[in-house]
């Protein structure tokens, strides 16, 4: 079998593996879609007509007939698209009513029930739609009754626009010519003077409530001081801390059985990197750095000194980004000219740089001198080579990647470089970092290695401490939260099942209103609902948790510790505590970090909360929740949060005169 | 005499009737809807081919608008305008926190005008008119500032006996600083002078005509590295707040990396309004003079971190001799 060919079959089984993939995934029937979130509140048409709908949509998606070419299935598919953008216009165009005077909708403005008749409505309508349509963004009823129910409250509020307010505002009336050539494209879009008076005056009316409404928006020091409390409360937090030390004190009176070091070193890959030998380089740099004012250049006559088109272009491409910093802004804006320039000024960033190129490349060329003659003499004494060209030398031996990072002469990917070199080997062809031109041999490579277990198996036990007693820890939390919730649920029997019977009935509705028969599905819905129920029942029992805490931590002896009053401080991300601090004081710290705090019922228990850094696992009961005093806040807080609440009030104003806002106040009932 | 006397009253009563004829013109409630309508400081978008920005962010200059609002009241008198101009100019002083003259303003709107819809439509939530759920919140809001006194916002004043010169390539930029507002700041940054910190210092992003950041070191190009007092490095400072907005001459110290806290070297000169980083970022002072170098600087041509492509240096940095 030609090499190629078998050099190249992984490659061709992993292409068969991928093209069977796609076919199998092309054969797969396509997934039904997810039942809407209010499937069971749903009418039993509304569910028809969205199961007729999504069949539809799936028609789109399933295979293409046999036979069918792909230009033929992408046409099909432009034609769905545009049919179901036609459907869309057709079913949000608004037809001109049957009879004008039939009654579209009412609404209640100060007070009062007032009708909107179809007639009234249509004619909105049409102004609307001549001067506010966009393509694809039609008019839609609901813009017209936020265009309507917006002018009512104008109205009502007592603002208007006279004809002689519209005739001084409108730059038409004031420019003759400019209103003729209006009237020309109002022609061709079937707009007339009046129509367009009509639309002014009402856009005018309704744009003056609009800024009525916004700009009379009151900022009270209410509203600061909501704002204020949320990051100024004061917590009292009573907690229980399952700590790992105390546990590993414990511990280390027994030492482990051999067989448990063994299981912890073949399960932690953590403790076992610890241990993990490094992967290490041996190898020999030898450099000239012209940053240090010396001149690396080879004898004129030499033929280093001679600089090709085609090896500047080289050099040029392989240290681009660098050079490319030192093009001047003239010279930038001739290579990225941003106005009309002769193309004979145009020039290309290389034109630019060859001098520095071949300056560089000229100032390595005892480097290139030294690498032709180290490439020549393979194995050869690369520091005597050094010392003979007046060039730098460097040695590593053993050295991990961080020796490299130490020491960037070389660049921080170099290691990368030489660990996948073959040892004995020179690096391909000279190197530039930064002002720094090398060549390298690797001497030799270790790769990282796991030590064998017997060898490490004395220095294991601390490790085995900490993360067994972090074990145990954790499992005395999570057991002590289990006391609480029995204790809770003993508590709560009764509120528990009255919630779990509500959930299976719930379940069952969906059951019978979907029709479903798989007992897999009725297991799942059933499930889902208690699940609900449960969700909706945590916080009810983390407040009986708190009632239950004090007993059961008094029977248990568990140590209670009180944080006083505090303010809750940045979340920590489970960061190591400082070596020097004391372990209480670490434990406070989480706990004043707590950002669930914020959100937790007065009295309430927490689940149990884990921090890496301290090693140990809470359970806090949120005795206190005090607001801040005012008189303290502090005029750049004050200032701060003033400007937040108008920018709020602001939005407020705004979101009012939206439809959704202005059904609601308005009590909006369509017919 | 008695000509003479005839002569001056026939001139004051066609200057009267000129200037009433004037202000008539002036006052015409077209032109009082339209000046109305421009001394709002906020404007909303609307339907139709106008759409005004919507001016939410920042702060509002309230005491220049009331002053605006006062005036527009005064030639609204007897015009159909006159009880909008009073909400309006009583919701500003409200909001300035001078709540006794807001509720004198509301109250003499009620009196006034007993039957316009401010008045009487019952259009607010709780079926209250605009006026009685304004009244309402003034005896709240009284109430809040009399649990909580409030003293007057000090607005940011230039200190004469503190200003720094930054010696850039084009020449000189003096910094004055609001001592009286960002004290800290104002104390951080002349420190940081004397203590060399900005001396060869390069510029760092350059936003042409908005903004350029200054005290960069020239290693750490393109980074922004934390202030972190255990590295040696000046230490973050706590946000001041102030009046003071970003507006053109504006030195604002930059944020310490999304920390509420201001950073405690880098600082940024904006070249125009931009009130969307109040409160966001600390004004400490102002460019008294040499503005045109920063904006000219602000143009150059930029690398990838938008930096100026030839790297510029802050030459010195200097406390000015009083």
């Amino acid at each position: 079998m030609p090499s190629a060919v078998r050099r190249g079959r992984p490659a061709l089984w992993c292409l068969a593996v991928l093209l069977a993939a796609a076919v199998g995934r092309a054969q797969d029937p396509p997934k039904p879609p997810a039942l809407p979130p209010n499937w069971s509140q749903m009418s039993p048409e509304e569910q028809a007509k969205w199961r007729e709908e999504m069949k539809r949509r799936m028609a789109g998606r399933q295979d293409p007939p046999a036979g069918q070419s792909p230009e033929d299935r992408a046409k099909a598919m432009r034609d769905e698209k545009a049919r179901t953008r036609e459907e869309m216009e057709k079913a949000l165009k608004i037809e001109a009513p049957a009879d004008r005077d039939a009654v579209k909708a009412t609404y209640v403005v100060g007070g009062e029930t007032k009708e909107i008749k179809a007639g009234e409505f249509y004619d909105a309508y049409l102004r609307l739609s001549k001067f506010e349509e966009r393509p694809g963004v039609p008019v839609t009823e609901d813009k017209v009754f936020e265009h309507l129910l917006t002018l009512a409250e104008a109205r009502a509020l007592g603002f208007d626009c006279t004809v002689e307010e519209f005739v001084a505002g409108d730059p038409l009336e004031k420019n003759a010519t400019l209103k003729a050539e209006t009237k020309k494209l109002w022609e061709r879009q079937g707009i007339t003077e009046e129509l367009y008076r009509a639309y002014e005056i009402e856009r005018r009316i309704a744009q003056k409530a609009r800024d009525f409404h916004l700009n009379t928006a009151r900022v009270s020091s209410q509203s600061v001081f909501d704002a204020y409390k949320g990051d100024r409360f004061t917590y009292r937090v009573q907690y229980v801390a399952f700590g790992a030390s105390e546990i590993a004190e414990e511990m280390q009176k027994t030492p482990p059985a051999e067989a448990d070091l063994l299981r912890f070193w073949n399960d932690d890959k953590g403790v076992q990197n610890q241990f993990r030998t490094p992967t290490t380089v041996d190898a020999e740099f030898v450099f000239f750095d012209q940053s240090s004012g010396g001149d690396g250049s080879a004898d004129p006559a030499s033929a280093a000194s001679a600089v090709s088109y085609e090896e500047a272009l080289s050099y040029y491409r392989r240290n681009k980004e660098r050079l490319d910093e030192l093009l001047t802004s003239e010279q930038r804006a001739k290579v990225q000219p941003t106005g009309k320039v002769d193309p004979s000024e145009i020039a290309s960033p290389f034109d630019f740089l060859r001098p520095q190129i071949e300056k560089e490349i000229r100032a390595s060329g005892r480097v290139r001198v030294a690498f032709n003659e180290a490439k020549s003499a393979p194995g050869g004494d690369l520091k005597a080579l050094a010392e003979k060209y007046k060039l730098g030398y460097a040695s590593f031996s053993k050295a991990e990647r961080q020796a490299f990072v130490a020491d960037p002469r070389f660049g921080l990917q170099i290691f990368g470089s030489l660990f996948n070199a073959e040892a004995g080997k020179l690096s391909g062809d000279l190197t530039t970092e930064r002002q720094t031109q090398f060549f390298w041999r690797l001497n030799g490579k270790a790769a990282s290695a796991l030590p064998d277990f017997s060898t490490v198996k004395d220095r294991l036990g601390k490790a085995y401490y900490e993360t067994a007693a972090n074990g145990r820890a954790a499992d005395a939390a999570k057991a002590a939260r289990a006391e609480l919730d029995a204790a809770v649920d003993a508590e709560l029997k009764n509120e528990i099942d009255q919630r779990n019977t509500a959930a299976d009935q719930n379940a069952d509705r969906e059951i019978k209103a979907r029709n479903v028969s798989d007992q897999k599905q009725i297991d799942e819905i059933k499930a889902r609902h208690r699940q609900i129920a449960q969700q909706q029942l945590t916080p009810v029992r983390n407040i009986a948790a708190g009632r239950v805490f004090d007993k059961i931590a008094q029977s248990k002896g568990w140590k209670v510790e009180d944080t006083g009053d505090f303010e809750l401080q940045p979340a920590r991300f489970g960061q190591a505590a400082p070596a020097e601090q004391p372990l209480a004081e670490a434990r406070l710290a989480v706990v004043k970090s707590q950002q669930t705090l914020r959100s937790m019922p007065i009295g309430s228990v927490s689940q149990v909360v884990s921090d890496g850094g301290t090693k140990s696992h809470y359970l806090m009961k949120l005795a206190e929740r005090k607001e801040p005093d005012f008189s303290k806040i502090s005029e750049s807080d004050y200032l701060r949060l003033r400007g937040q609440a108008e920018r709020t009030v602001g939005q407020q104003a705004m979101s009012r005169n939206m439809y959704h806002e202005l059904s609601r106040r308005m009590n909006l009932q369509t017919r | 005499m008695q000509r003479t006397n005839r002569y001056a009253a026939l001139v004051l009563a066609c200057c009267t009737a000129f200037t009433a004829s004037a202000q008539n013109d002036d006052n015409s409630p077209a032109k009082l809807w339209n000046d109305l309508s421009s001394a709002l400081p906020k404007r909303s978008s609307g339907g139709g081919k106008e759409r005004n920005p919507v001016t939410l962010m920042g702060t509002v200059d309230w005491q220049k608008t009331t002053e605006e609002m006062g005036v527009l009241l005064g030639r609204s008198q007897g015009t159909p305008i006159e009880p909008y101009a009073m909400y309006y100019l009583a919701t500003f002083q409200f909001n300035q926190g001078e709540i006794e003259a807001a509720t004198g303003l509301f109250t003499g709107l009620k009196e006034q005008f007993p039957d316009h819809p401010l008045v009487k439509a019952k259009l607010v939530d709780g079926a209250r008119s605009h006026v009685d759920a304004a009244l309402e919140d003034c005896k709240r809001e009284g109430d809040w500032l009399q649990r909580y006194p409030r003293k007057a916002t000090k607005a940011p004043e230039i200190d004469p006996s503190r200003t720094v010169v930054l010696s850039l390539p084009k020449g000189d930029v003096v910094i004055g600083f609001y001592a009286n507002v960002a004290p800290k700041h104002a104390e951080q940054f002349i420190k940081n002078v004397k203590d060399g910190v900005y001396t060869n210092t390069i510029v760092g992003r350059i936003q042409p005509d908005l903004a350029v950041q200054f005290g960069f070191k020239e290693s750490e190009k393109g980074r922004i590295t934390p202030s972190d007092p255990s590295k040696g490095t000046p230490p973050p400072i706590p946000f001041e707040f102030s009046k003071a907005s970003h507006k053109r001459g504006s030195v604002s110290m930059m944020r310490n990396l999304g920390q509420p806290e201001s950073h405690g070297t880098l600082f940024e000169i904006y070249l125009k309004e931009y009130p969307a980083e109040d409160f966001n970022r600390t004004v400490l002072g102002e460019v008294l003079s040499g503005i045109e170098i920063v904006e000219e600087l602000s143009r150059q041509n930029r690398d990838q971190f938008e930096y100026p492509a030839t790297t510029t240096f802050v030459k010195t940095a200097r406390v000015a001799k009083k």
